[in-house]
């Protein structure tokens, strides 16, 4: 029995020897290119808007959690970017928004009482309530930064798998945030849509092609100057 | 027995050295986006690209408002180094309440209540009126989750708005406070403490009488 614990003992030493990874100055170099990109995209934004809460931007490329799953945003204020997102961003606009998303949310953390932990753990329980006001504060933000707020759109559209339903989730449907962030902007920045940088954008346009039904909703209610909200699916 | 277990063990701790840390479907997932756009193509991009593409004046619907604003609302210079900052005491005209009718993009209107001087001149007069925009709206919620009023937007005549923290965030009362220590205590006698969820939070309310304080840097450097 002693031999086969020993055995082991020399197996897992082994396996942790094994398994050490060294970075290589290539992949080392590249780690810091993003790193610098995102602390200049978010501290300029930071700067920009005025916000004077403090908070830091990490870039976490090995790390496997899942996808945009940043609650360190919320509870120390360190906005974790990794990998598998950055994978996903095509352009400074998209990486700006998922950046601003992550600002507004640490920045909300600071609110209500005992330093905002009554605020933050509002936040991780029902997120839903909260989504559509980080989205489209992040499409501010933005705009003050000097992005183009549509990447907002191709962001959210790419990374964000769509539901069956929302009726009981603590997040809402990806379509119907999207469709808020599209209102938003063509109530708010309407000069980006007519305008519009993305209109030949392949991500932008399959947007276009899968929201059309809400899409004829949201006109409809401009046209009829109604004030209900719409019920996007 | 024994040396069977340990030959199964060496061979579980051989394989698990040996095979890849990811598999192939990861690996596939994780691959930089260029290559898997690259698995079409470029016949079957066009061909998408042709079968979506909609017609140029789709978005432009005849109400759709021309507001310039993301151009005053940019920043490019700034230089934050003096701390000097101005209290600007304010109250709200009326007193309001939130509610299902509430909206971003109503506007509030504050009146000064004291006279503001920097360097000997007059800032902001007692009795001027200002007003703020609505521009986001968290309604109140289930567990105690109060209503959330951000305020943006502050105008005053001879301030610059890029130096003003001109943002004023009033919150409903936080049922939450009462909502989580209730849903602990209830716990143990499941489910009731599922039942605290029903707790809705308070709406938002700006009286008259609460003083608002935004903050004015005058030596900042903001272009």
């Amino acid at each position: 029995m002693k031999k086969i614990f020993i055995i082991i003992f020399a197996l897992i030493l082994g396996m942790n020897s094994a398994l050490a990874y060294e970075l290589s100055n290539e992949e080392l170099l590249q780690n810091i290119s993003i790193q610098n990109l995102i602390d200049s995209i978010a501290y300029d934004m930071l700067n920009v808007a005025q916000i004077k809460q403090r908070m830091i931007f990490t870039y976490d490329k090995e790390s496997k959690k899942k996808l945009l799953k940043c609650n360190e945003s919320l509870t120390k204020r360190e906005i974790l970017i990794y990998g598998d997102a950055i994978q996903k961003i095509a352009d400074k606009n998209e990486l700006a928004a998922l950046i601003a998303r992550e600002i507004v949310k640490a920045d909300s953390s600071y609110w209500g009482y005992f330093k905002g932990y009554i605020g933050s753990a509002q936040v991780r329980f029902a997120p839903k309530k909260y989504e559509i006001y980080f989205d489209s504060a992040a499409v501010d933000l933005m705009v003050k930064a000097g992005y183009n707020p549509v990447g907002m759109i191709t962001f959210l559209h790419k990374v964000y798998p769509q539901r069956r339903t929302d009726f009981i989730s603590t997040s809402n449907l990806t379509s119907k945030r999207v469709m808020y962030v599209y209102e938003y902007i063509y109530k708010t920045y309407p000069e980006f849509l007519v305008n519009n940088a993305y209109r030949e954008n392949k991500y932008y346009q399959n947007f276009l092609l899968t929201s059309t039904a809400n899409r004829a909703k949201f006109y409809e209610k401009m046209r009829t100057h109604s004030d209900e909200k719409i019920k996007y699916e | 027995m024994n040396k069977l277990l340990s030959i199964l063990i060496i061979l579980f701790a051989i394989t698990g050295m040996f095979c890849p840390g990811v598999s192939a479907e990861e690996s596939a997932v994780n691959a930089p986006a260029e290559t898997l756009h690259k698995t079409q193509t470029p016949a079957q991009e066009e061909h998408f690209a042709a079968e979506t593409k909609l017609p140029q004046t789709c978005e432009q619907i005849p109400d759709m408002p021309q507001n310039p604003l993301s151009e005053k609302l940019r920043i490019t210079k700034y230089d934050y180094s003096n701390p000097l900052k101005i209290p600007i005491y304010l109250h709200i005209e009326k007193h309001y309440r939130t509610n299902g009718d509430t909206k971003p993009g109503e506007e509030f209107t504050f009146v000064a209540e004291r006279n503001v001087y920097y360097n000997g001149e007059l800032l902001v007069k007692r009795g001027e009126k200002t007003t703020a925009k609505l521009t986001h709206f968290i309604r109140r919620g289930m567990n105690g989750i109060p209503s959330i009023l951000i305020l943006e937007g502050f105008q005053f005549e001879n301030l610059d708005p890029n130096k003003l923290d001109g943002k004023f965030i009033k919150r409903g009362f936080d049922n939450t406070l009462f909502v989580l220590p209730l849903k602990w205590a209830l716990t143990p006698l499941y489910p009731l403490g599922s039942f605290s969820n029903i707790i809705i939070g308070c709406e938002a309310r700006i009286s008259p009488k609460d003083d608002i304080i935004i903050y004015y840097y005058p030596e900042w450097v903001v272009d």
